[in-house]
């Protein structure tokens, strides 16, 4: 694997400073702000495909390309390139210090990588014939798997461990392979979250335990119909008290940024004419991290906020919702 | 002459014929990808430099495939479930511009404007789109950089 050191002058990805601790639950009822901290320059051509974010603070984001770049607190940031050709649908620490796991969707396989890049095994992750592997996220010993599956032409959620896989999550049957609804996952402790990448834009929540999905209910979006299929979502993040998803116009800077309450009301779309995109939460925080184009694409740091006049306790129900 | 026409024609049927073919990968796929082509011509990713860690559709026998090592550009085509596909299929030079199908793959979704990167003059200058009207690269001015700096500095929600 082909190593970059990268300065922290020029692509200062580290941490700037020990998470805070979260303060007492608080939800707020009125405005939450974001406001924009540490703005991590990314290299050029770096295509954010997937990030993912550890307990200790260290982040790592990938390229399409199979490209790198990760760093934790107080270390210098490496941008690193796999040789291996596979395409990552997810991608995690691995089991010892600097080594990986990949869910590779090319193949169907958890490729696991030394820190050197240099692949130390592999394993099926279980997926039938017809089955194609649209993103991974590692939780506890095995996978979350996104799968597509075009045989029987719906979009599905499983867990895999050890090689068997479990359906936890089937959408509705599509009438064709092309019309299969196409959700983004988002990992909690409890839940996942699937994002649907086109309108409606519907969030649904997936019990882990059980199986059990409700949707949190997505209004009609300030649109124009002509021009619909050029709006995609991305993956939603959860705060303390709600989520928050962001949809952008391929065809230009529009972005509608949409807030659900703690309960899973819908309250507020925010309009943002700005390249911007929400990415990622960063644990035991109230911060997150999103991504926006100003030159180049940047890397930022957002802190929230709820208004001051407005704070509500959390309700005990929803305070591991995080 | 005739026959000097008909020696450099057998020399290039030879040459075709004794050409391997890329290796396949990704069989897993490839045996979905059956009997459906890149939507782009050859000649296009032919007019661009080669770089390695690149991709574009390949084909070996009947079998589609999106491998790397070639056009510029970090995500020329991709591979599911109706075989391989350029990114922007029908737009000529405009193929080889790295663009998102889905929008899943980038969260910004707009690649910097980079001239050598386009095969025809854009239709709006720095500013390159695809044929269905997407993004894919563009310049921004200083007055721009400085707009989505202040208008992303604080967000009210």
């Amino acid at each position: 694997m082909r190593s970059f050191l990268i300065t922290a002058g020029t692509l200062g990805l580290l941490t700037h400073s020990a998470p805070a601790p979260l303060e007492a639950q608080v939800c707020g009822r009125g405005a939450l702000a974001l406001e924009a901290g540490l703005v991590r320059p990314l290299p050029p051509n770096f295509g954010i495909q997937g990030t993912i974010v550890g307990a200790d603070g260290r982040v790592a984001l990938w390229s399409a390309g199979s490209e790198l770049l990760q760093g934790g607190p107080g270390e210098p940031i490496v941008r690193t390139q796999f040789e291996e050709r596979m395409a990552i649908a997810g991608l995690a620490f691995g089991p010892t210090p600097g080594s990986w796991r990949v869910a590779d969707a090319w193949t169907g396989r958890e490729l696991l990588f030394d820190p050197e890049g240099v692949r130390q095994g592999a394993r099926s992750l279980g997926l039938p014939r017809g089955q194609l592997l649209q993103q991974g996220i590692w939780q506890d010993h095995g996978w979350l798997l996104a799968i597509l599956d075009v045989v029987a032409r719906r979009f599905v959620v499983a867990r895999e461990t050890a090689g068997r896989t479990a359906v936890l999550f089937q959408g509705e049957i599509a009438d064709s392979v092309a019309g299969i609804a196409r959700f983004h996952m988002t990992a909690l402790p409890e839940q996942v979250l699937l994002t649907e990448m086109r309108s409606p834009y519907r969030v649904i929540r997936v019990a882990l335990a059980t199986g059990a999905a409700d949707t949190l209910l997505t209004p009609p979006l300030p649109i124009p119909s002509d021009s619909l299929h050029l709006w995609r979502a991305q993956p939603a993040l959860t705060l303390d008290c709600g989520t928050l998803v962001s949809v952008a116009s391929l065809a230009g800077d529009q972005r509608l940024l949409l807030r659900w309450d703690a309960a899973g009301r819908f309250v507020k779309v925010t309009p943002l004419a700005a390249p911007f995109g929400l990415v990622a939460r960063l644990p035991g925080e109230r911060a997150l991290l999103a991504a926006r184009r100003a030159g180049g694409l940047e890397l930022v740091t957002y802190r929230w906020s709820w208004s001051s006049d407005s704070l509500a306790p959390l309700p005990p129900d929803t305070r591991s919702s995080r | 002459m005739n026959r000097v026409l008909l020696r450099l024609a057998l020399l290039v049927l030879a040459l075709i014929i004794l050409t391997p073919p890329p290796p396949a990968h990704a069989q897993g796929l490839a045996a979905l990808a059956v009997a459906t082509g890149p939507g782009g011509g050859a000649g296009d990713a032919a007019a661009l430099v080669e770089k390695a860690g690149c991709w574009d559709c390949t084909v070996a026998g009947q079998v589609y495939n999106c491998t790397g090592g070639h056009t510029v550009g970090y995500w020329n085509c991709s591979l599911d479930y109706t075989g391989c596909n350029r990114s922007s299929p029908g737009c000529g030079g405009h193929a080889a511009i790295p663009v998102d199908l889905d929008g899943a793959a980038q969260y910004v979704s707009r690649g910097a404007f980079s001239p050598q990167l386009t095969g025809t003059g854009p239709a709006v200058p720095g500013e390159e789109r695809n044929c269905d009207g997407v993004v894919v690269a563009r310049r921004q001015s200083p007055d721009n950089i400085a707009s989505v700096r202040t208008r992303t500095a604080v967000l009210s929600l």
